[in-house]
């Protein structure tokens, strides 16, 4: 099996990451319109989806970066040991869901505590404790706007004008 | 005193760090300072929405440092306390006191 997946040839590894990614967001994007039309409260979609959207980037991140990595296991992790990095989903998260002004000074934190953390800890303790402390900055900071939903609200409204919804 | 000057108990213990650390309190090391000395574990997104929001209200102002290698590549955003943060701290502190006075300390009582 991983002898297959090791000789897959890397346009083809790359088509399907592509793939796997297209699906998410159709997932993403799907879902909460499905769960719009059943509950008619954007507040429950807003908060669903602010616990959805890292989840389904964080799963298709490890997906795509288990099946790069079989058959090189080893070499991988002892690097990432000898090097670990932030996660990089958490951060792209930050950066993409806040506002530059905050997001920057935020990562800038968080990556400069990340390798004491680490270095105490351990590696997954500090992933998990990076993971914390972004998704708590992004539901601080995005959770509150969205359960005011004034323009969602808005969309919503105008599309059940027009939708035999 | 009037809804303008009031302050949460979240707000005022930012405020005090701000005092105690000076020139040197960012986003981190805010939070560090509240979780050694509260013992609470906020993460670094309240420490900063609080700080935003005091900054919106003319009690906190701040500036950008320069960028650092161990932090990626990114500068850190330096948080000071304004005069008029520091007259509403003396002003819940007031408060606190006159509301204090109305009641026996904890403990005393028989």
């Amino acid at each position: 099996m991983s002898r297959q997946v090791d000789d897959e040839p890397q346009g083809r590894r790359q088509q399907r990451g592509r793939a796997r990614w297209i699906t998410a967001v159709t997932a993403v994007v799907t879902a909460p319109a499905v769960m719009l039309v059943v509950t008619r409260n954007t507040t429950v979609v807003a908060l669903v989806m602010v616990a959805v959207v890292p989840v389904a980037v964080a799963m298709v991140t490890v997906a795509n970066r288990r099946k790069e990595s079989v058959g090189r296991e080893s070499v991988r992790d002892t690097k990432r040991m000898r090097n670990p990095a932030p996660p990089l989903s958490a951060e792209k998260l930050l950066l993409f869901a806040l506002p530059p002004r905050i997001s920057d000074p935020i990562v800038g934190d968080l990556t400069e505590r990340f390798p004491s953390i680490q270095k105490r800890h351990g590696v997954w303790f500090a992933r998990a404790w990076y993971w914390r402390h972004a998704v708590g900055a992004v539901t601080r900071f995005i959770g509150p706007r969205l359960a005011g939903a004034t323009s969602l609200g808005a969309v919503v409204r105008m599309a059940r004008k027009f939708l035999p919804l | 005193m009037g809804s303008g000057t009031a302050l949460g108990p979240f707000q005022q213990q930012v405020l005090y760090v701000l005092l105690h650390l000076g020139e040197k309190a960012y986003g981190m090391s805010i939070w560090q300072e509240l979780e050694d000395r509260t013992g609470e574990a906020k993460t670094i997104g309240a420490v900063y929405s609080t700080l935003e929001r005091l900054e919106r209200r003319g009690f906190v102002s701040s500036r950008m440092g320069d960028p650092t290698p161990e932090r990626g590549g990114r500068a850190k955003r330096y948080y000071s306390i304004t005069g008029a943060g520091a007259s509403a701290l003396q002003t819940s502190e007031r408060v606190v006191r006159n509301l204090q006075r109305l009641v026996p300390r904890l403990g005393e009582e028989s």
